[in-house]
C-alpha cells in the first residue's frame, strides 16, 4: 500500500520539478556562467538524458535515500532534513499534546452543558480558530505577550542567543535537556516553545473540539447512555466509562488529519518564530529558488503523513474491538 | 435559533465584502497603491481609519480594495476545484469500474500531500504571483469535490428515476446532465461556500510566504508579510487589519456554510 503512494508522489515531485522554466544547471552556476561550464553541469547532473531515464535516475536515487544535494547549503538534502527534522517534530508534538489536552475535556464539557454560555463561547473560539490565518494569529500572541506584556521570549527560535543546546540524544531540547540533567535549560525550551506550540495547536484544536463536541453529542443520546443513567449511574460514571470510550474512536481517525494540519501549519508558524525545523527549510529554499529541497521535502511530509495515516488505520483496528473481532472472522 | 442569527451576520458580511468588490470608492477616497513617505507608519486615528503601512499607503482604503482581490481568488479557486472535482468525481462514480479506481487513486495521491505544501510545490514551480498560487490551490482542493461529487453520484445513481431513465433508452450524457446534476448540487454549494473561505485562507498564506501576491497588490496575506518586522517595533495595526479581515470574511463563509448544511441536509435525507 506504501509503495504504489510513494511511487506516486516521487512521479508527482519529479514533473513538478522538470516543468519549472529555468536551468538548473545555469541556477546552480550563477550568472557569469560559461556555456562550457554550464554544458558540463548539465552532463553532470544527467540533464542531457532523455527524460525517462532521468526519472529512472532520480527513482533510483529515492530508493537509496538519496534525495539530491541542495545549492543553497550545499549538503545533501537528506543530512539536512535529518538536521531540521526533530526542531518540527518537537514542535509538533508539543502542540499534538496541546491539542488533545485542550480540546477533549473542552469538547467534552462543552457536550456536556450544551447551549450554556460555556458551550457557546467554546463554539464560537473554534470557529475563529478555524477562519484565522495562522501566521496572523502567531504575529498577535508576539504582539501581546512579547511586545506589550514581555511575558514571551523574542520569537527568535528554539532557545535564547546566549544559551547553547543541550546534548543531542534525542534532538528534541525539552527532552535532551532533562537527559542532561539541566533543568535551566528544559525550563528554557519551555518558555520558547510555548507560544509557536500554541499558535501551531490552535487550527487543529478547533476541528478537535467541534468534533469531540459533536461525538459527545452523539453518544449522550444513545439508548445504552440513557440505559445506564436509569440504572442510577454516577454521572461521572456515565461519561467516562460509557461515553468517553465510545467517542475516542472516530478521533482516532481524525487524529490523522490534524497530523498533516499540523505539517501544514508548520511552515507558517516555523516562518514567523524563527523555529529552525523543516517548515523553515522549505521557505528559505523557495525564496532562493533551491528547488531540489523543495522535491525532497514534499516526498519527505507526504511519506511521514502516509505513514501516520496508516498508523491510524492500525491502532483503530486495535482500539475498537469490533473491528478487531470482525477481521478474525 | 442560534445557528440563524449567525447566518444572518455571515450574510451581512458577506454582502459588505461584495459591496466592497464592486464599489470601494464608497468606502475609501484613498488610493490603495499611491505611495505617500510623509504620512508613513501613522497610527490609526481620525484621518487614517486603519493608520498607514511603511510606504504611507492608508491601511482601511488597502483592506477594502483587498475584498476585491479576495473575491477574485476565492471565486476563480472554487472554480477551479469545482469544475475539475465534479467533472472526475461523476465520471467515477456513474462509470465506475476501472475509471472510478484509476480516478480516485489519482484524487488519494493528491490528498496525501499536505495541501500546503503540495500548493507551495505548484506555485514555486509556476513562477510567484497571484495566478500561480490560485491555480495552486484551486488544483490541490479538486479531491474534496471530486469525492463529494463521486459519493452523491453513486447515491442518484440508485434511485428509480435513473434506472426509469436508463430503461427508456436515454444516452448517459442527458442522464447526468438531467438527473444526476441537479440532484448532487447541495453538498457541493455546501463545500463549495466553506471553499471560498479556506481559498481565501490558503491564497493568503502562500502570499504571506512570497509565493502569491506580489506587492503592490493589496492581497490581505501579502499586507501581513509587510506588516510582520513591524510588530516588534510596536506598529501593531499594519499586520493586524488585514488578518481581521481575512477572519471575518472566514467566519462568515463559515458561518453561511453551516447554515446552508442544516437547511440543505435534512431535505436530502428526506428524499
Amino acid at each position: 500500500m506504501l509503495i504504489p503512494v510513494v511511487l506516486g508522489i516521487s512521479l508527482i515531485v519529479f514533473v513538478l520539478a522538470r516543468v519549472i522554466p529555468g536551468d538548473p544547471a545555469r541556477l546552480a552556476l550563477g550568472e557569469s556562467a560559461t556555456p562550457q561550464s554550464i554544458e558540463a553541469l548539465r552532463h553532470e547532473m544527467g540533464l542531457d538524458k532523455p527524460i525517462y531515464e532521468q526519472y529512472w535516475i532520480y527513482l533510483k536515487g529515492l530508493l537509496q535515500g538519496d534525495l539530491g544535494r541542495s545549492i543553497r547549503t550545499n549538503r545533501p538534502v537528506l543530512q539536512d532534513l535529518l538536521a531540521y527534522f526533530p526542531a518540527t517534530l518537537e514542535l509538533t508534538l508539543v502542540a499534538m499534546v496541546m491539542t488533545i489536552l485542550i480540546a477533549i475535556p473542552l469538547g467534552i464539557l462543552s457536550a456536556l452543558r450544551r447551549n450554556s454560555l460555556i458551550d457557546h463561547l467554546t463554539r464560537l473560539g473554534a470557529l475563529a480558530g478555524v477562519s484565522m490565518p495562522i501566521f496572523w494569529l502567531g504575529l498577535i500572541l508576539i504582539y501581546i505577550f512579547f511586545y506589550v506584556l514581555q511575558w514571551a521570549p523574542p520569537p527568535m527560535g528554539r532557545l535564547s542567543i546566549l544559551s547553547s543546546p543541550p546534548r543531542s540524544f534525542t534532538g528534541l531540547f525539552l527532552i535532551d535537556s532533562l537527559l542532561a540533567g539541566d533543568l535551566s535549560l528544559f525550563l528554557e525550551s519551555l518558555k520558547f516553545i510555548l507560544m509557536p506550540a500554541f499558535c501551531l495547536a490552535t487550527w487543529s484544536l478547533a476541528i478537535l473540539l467541534r468534533m469531540t463536541r459533536a461525538g459527545m453529542l452523539d453518544v449522550l443520546g444513545e439508548d445504552y447512555i440513557r440505559t445506564a443513567r436509569a440504572k442510577g449511574l454516577p454521572q461521572r460514571l456515565v461519561v467516562y466509562k460509557h461515553a468517553l470510550r465510545n467517542a475516542v474512536i472516530p478521533l482516532l481517525t481524525v487524529l490523522g488529519i490534524i497530523f498533516g494540519i499540523l505539517l501544514n501549519g508548520a511552515v507558517l508558524t516555523e516562518t514567523i518564530f524563527s523555529w529552525p525545523g523543516m517548515g523553515r527549510y522549505v521557505v528559505d529554499s523557495i525564496s532562493w529558488l533551491d528547488y531540489t529541497p523543495i522535491q525532497g521535502i514534499a516526498i519527505f511530509a507526504a511519506v511521514i503523513y502516509t505513514l501516520v495515516n496508516l498508523l491510524v488505520d492500525v491502532l483503530y483496528a486495535v482500539v475498537d474491538p469490533r473491528i478487531r473481532l470482525f477481521k478474525q472472522e | 435559533m442560534r445557528k440563524n442569527a449567525l447566518v444572518v451576520l455571515g450574510s451581512v458580511i458577506i454582502a459588505v465584502l461584495l459591496a466592497m468588490t464592486c464599489a470601494p470608492r464608497l468606502f475609501s477616497s484613498h488610493d490603495p497603491i499611491r505611495i505617500d513617505l510623509a504620512e508613513k507608519l501613522a497610527r490609526p486615528g481620525v484621518k487614517h481609519l486603519f493608520g498607514t503601512d511603511s510606504l504611507g499607503r492608508d491601511m482601511f482604503c488597502r483592506i477594502v480594495y483587498g475584498a476585491r482581490v479576495s473575491a477574485a481568488i476565492a471565486i476563480s479557486c472554487v472554480f477551479i476545484s469545482s469544475l475539475f472535482g465534479v467533472f472526475l468525481g461523476v465520471t467515477a462514480g456513474y462509470w465506475g469500474g476501472k475509471t472510478d479506481d484509476i480516478i480516485m487513486r489519482v484524487m488519494d495521491l493528491i490528498m496525501s500531500f499536505p495541501s500546503l505544501i503540495l500548493a507551495m510545490g505548484i506555485a514555486a514551480a509556476l513562477g510567484p504571483g497571484i495566478r500561480s498560487a490560485i491555480y495552486a490551490v484551486g488544483f490541490v482542493q479538486i479531491p474534496r469535490y471530486a469525492r463529494i461529487a463521486r459519493s452523491s453520484t453513486l447515491y442518484v445513481k440508485e434511485q428509480t428515476f435513473v434506472t426509469a431513465s436508463i430503461s427508456l433508452g436515454d444516452k448517459s450524457h442527458r442522464i447526468i446532465m438531467v438527473h444526476i446534476l441537479p440532484n448532487i448540487l447541495s453538498p457541493l454549494v455546501v463545500q463549495a461556500t466553506l471553499g471560498l473561505g479556506s481559498a481565501i485562507l490558503t491564497v493568503a498564506g502562500l502570499s504571506f510566504l512570497g509565493l502569491g501576491a506580489q506587492p503592490p497588490m493589496p492581497e490581505w496575506g501579502q499586507m501581513i508579510a509587510e506588516g510582520r518586522s513591524l510588530i516588534v517595533s510596536g506598529e501593531w495595526w499594519v499586520a493586524t487589519f488585514p488578518g481581521l479581515a481575512i477572519m471575518l470574511t472566514v467566519m462568515s463563509f463559515n458561518f453561511v456554510g453551516d447554515g446552508l448544511r442544516d437547511i440543505l441536509d435534512p431535505r436530502l435525507r428526506g428524499k
